[in-house]
């Protein structure tokens, strides 16, 4: 469930590269050619974290939970777009560490009970 | 309201919305029990579990009425339309006749 | 040509609006108890800081019964709730001679707690029947959150540009920061709002949509509730007085056949009667669904009379549905974002129905039923707000004695609401939103300070901490209100330049 939290935020992050939105968020990576493919990825990163949510264990409880995340990512970066455009930059950075972070305690976890 | 455009405030124009809200509060409710009715007594599935089916597709597609009440092309063609949908349930519900 | 509007978009808005704004006061008063209502265990141990004490739910339940047995006269049913993880107290909704009560009953004695409320019980039954009498509170429930369900899917159908404007907020713009913030509110949270609505129809449909029930049971109804819940043994009262045997034994049977999990409500049907029946339900926190298990008992003799573990589709996709509304199934963080949705939804549906009143205004002056309906939207938005938060004063500050305590902190709050809505209509709105919002804010602020505040509860302390939150937000509105700011123009300008 940690997993799916975390790769929601760099979801969300992501999701939110598009058209009008891209200059305030991107600043210089703002490129024509990247910013086309940004919702691409955004979905991607989307489904894997609805994908995370589904492989835990208690997965009704997680899927109930990816829809109460689903808002809660969005309206975050929603806020930081509207108020503080540098601040959501960072936090991009941020979110793709936890959602590493995540994917590599799992794995550990994984082998300690195999 | 003003502002509004001026044909927007003529008798015609109430008329027309207010047979389309009748349509659409009355015929809502009528297409949503004639759905729950008719299902119930169709679905090939023990009493309880078909009714419990019925009511929850009820709810599903009733929100497709006042839809069709207000964007169809009239508000007589609303009216027509849910009358239909409303006499086809009924004859299903009816021919599907109580469950032993 | 006559459709009402150019285009379909343009007709979905229209109706958006008016089906949003018909029962609009009527759903925030909904969704507000039911945001509150997520928290309900939690609220009714912050209203009982006296009650600590804690008990195995079979024994607490066992205690509530022989405290009921000696206090109440010719019961036709005592209702109770177990305790759980998050609420330490016997929830008993029981009659007592004929007239229904409901108490809260410590777990260890069985008696009514010391602090006598309805606690969260109030917001939750202000939720679906919105204080009024049996059937028409709930009926009103059921349209409103048709008329809800229609706005939601207007409101989806009108909005093309849905992902487009997904995360578009642009403040300090008048109607377009209302819209951007109603959209944003709504549009964010699109499933749950979805989810919430047609869910709750669904809990109310027994009684708003019973044709299902009718085309295929006839009259019936008994036939069908006993297919529904068949570890349910109905039987009629004998008249025979034959005392209760003990309930403890009876529940730890019970979750020895739930596989260990444990109970959640018992129901005492007809108790002190030969015929008496005791049915024990599997907690509803274990999985979505509600009501997955019961079972019957005799009451005077503990023999087991029916069981059942549902395991039909049919049925367990409605206890899925209705246990996604009731949310009981949910653990700690989920709880959370329950809340937030339904905030988010609550706030959609106000700043909805201000959106109604700022855009007319932009346009021209607003007519004499737009003027009346500013006013009135302030009354409600802010009173009932203000009547919630008269309901947690009331509970600090009545003394415990008092008599018919529970109905007295529920009149406080109603009258207060009333008040304030009547002050809404009265009065300016420039006046009358910083005046009650403020109220709000300094009933949150001093709801906190009057508790024994060294219980050291984890509960209370989250709900001060909460209520101080909240104060601290209102305070902040209500200066924003008092002081409109000039200075955006010129900061736009400046940010030009730089």
């Amino acid at each position: 469930m940690i997993a799916a939290a975390l790769l929601y935020l760099g979801m969300f992050a992501l999701a939110s590269g598009m058209s009008r939105h891209a200059p305030a968020l991107l600043g210089h990576w703002h490129a024509a050619d990247r910013v086309a493919q940004l919702p691409r990825i955004g979905w991607g990163l989307v489904t894997l974290s609805l994908a995370a949510a589904l492989l835990t264990p208690d997965w009704p409880r997680a899927l109930v939970a990816w829809f109460g995340a689903a808002p809660l990512a969005a309206g975050i970066v929603l806020l930081g777009l509207t108020f503080a455009p540098r601040m959501a930059r960072a936090s991009v950075g941020l979110a793709a560490a936890l959602a590493v972070l995540g994917v590599g305690l799992s794995l550990a976890g994984a082998r300690v009970y195999a | 309201m003003a502002g509004v455009q001026s044909r927007h405030r003529g008798w015609g124009y109430r008329g027309n919305v207010a047979l389309r809200v009748v349509t659409g509060i009355v015929g809502t409710y009528v297409v949503a029990a004639l759905v729950a009715a008719a299902l119930a007594r169709t679905l090939p599935m023990a009493r309880v579990e078909a009714v419990a089916a019925a009511t929850l597709l009820a709810f599903l597609v009733a929100p497709a009425v006042p839809v069709w009440a207000f964007l169809a092309r009239g508000p007589w063609r609303a009216l027509a339309g849910v009358v239909a949908v409303s006499l086809l349930l009924a004859g299903i519900a009816w021919l599907g006749g109580r469950p032993a | 040509m006559s459709a009402i509007r150019d285009g379909a978009r343009q007709v979905m808005a229209w109706l958006h609006g008016w089906t949003g704004l018909l029962l609009g006061w009527v759903l925030f008063v909904m969704c507000l108890a039911g945001t509150l209502s997520v928290f309900k265990p939690e609220i009714g141990c912050w209203m009982r800081p006296e009650t600590v004490a804690t008990a195995d739910p079979a024994d607490a339940i066992a205690a509530a019964g022989r405290w009921l047995a000696q206090n109440t006269r010719e019961s036709t049913g005592w209702y109770l709730t177990a305790p759980d993880g998050r609420m330490n107290t016997v929830e008993a909704a029981y009659s007592d001679g004929g007239t229904f009560l409901y108490r809260a009953l410590d777990p260890v004695t069985g008696a009514p707690a010391a602090r006598e409320t309805f606690g969260g019980e109030f917001f939750y039954r202000l939720h679906f029947e919105l204080e009024l009498p049996f059937p028409w509170g709930r009926l009103l429930a059921s349209l409103a959150a048709a008329f809800m369900l229609v706005a939601l899917v207007t409101g989806i159908i009108a909005h093309r540009r849905i992902f487009k404007d997904f995360f578009t907020f642009r403040t300090g713009k008048g109607q377009r920061s209302w819209l951007d913030g109603h959209n944003a509110l709504g549009v964010l949270a699109m499933p749950f709002h979805l989810m919430i609505t047609f869910t709750g129809l669904v809990t109310l449909a027994s009684l708003s949509m019973p044709w299902g029930i009718a085309a295929a049971y006839g009259d019936d109804v008994l036939a069908m509730y006993h297919d529904l819940t068949p570890g349910i043994a109905e039987r009629a009262a004998t008249g025979t007085k034959v005392p209760l045997a003990p309930l403890a034994p009876m529940l730890r049977e019970a979750q020895r056949r739930f596989g260990g999990a444990p109970v959640g409500r018992v129901y005492v049907i007809n108790p002190g009667d030969s015929a008496a029946v005791v049915t024990a339900f599997r907690a509803d926190s274990g999985q979505i669904g509600f009501t997955p298990a019961e079972i019957s008992f005799d009451g005077t003799t503990g023999k087991v009379l029916a069981g059942w573990a549902e395991n039909r589709p049919g049925v367990q996709t409605y206890n899925v549905v209705y246990g996604l509304h009731m949310g009981r199934f949910a653990p700690s963080l989920t709880r959370w974002l329950y809340f937030l949705g339904g905030a988010m939804l609550t706030l959609a549906i106000a700043t909805g129905l201000v959106l109604w009143v700022v855009k007319r205004r932009e346009r021209a002056p607003l007519s004499l039923g737009n003027r009346i309906l500013e006013r009135v939207n302030v009354g409600v938005l802010a009173g009932v707000p203000l009547g919630c938060v008269a309901f947690l004063l009331a509970n600090r500050l009545l003394p415990l004695g008092t008599l018919d305590r529970l109905a007295v902190e529920v009149s406080i709050a109603l009258w207060t609401a009333a008040a304030a809505l009547a002050t809404g209509v009265a009065l300016p709105p420039k006046l009358a939103w910083p005046l009650l919002l403020g109220l709000v804010a300094s009933g949150c602020a001093l709801a906190p300070w009057f508790a024994p505040l060294g219980q050291g509860d984890k509960v209370i302390l989250v709900g001060n901490l909460l209520l101080l939150g909240i104060a601290a937000g209102l305070a902040a509105l209500v200066w924003r209100q008092t002081h409109p700011k000039a200075a955006p123009v010129r900061r736009r300008a400046a940010r030009a330049t730089a």
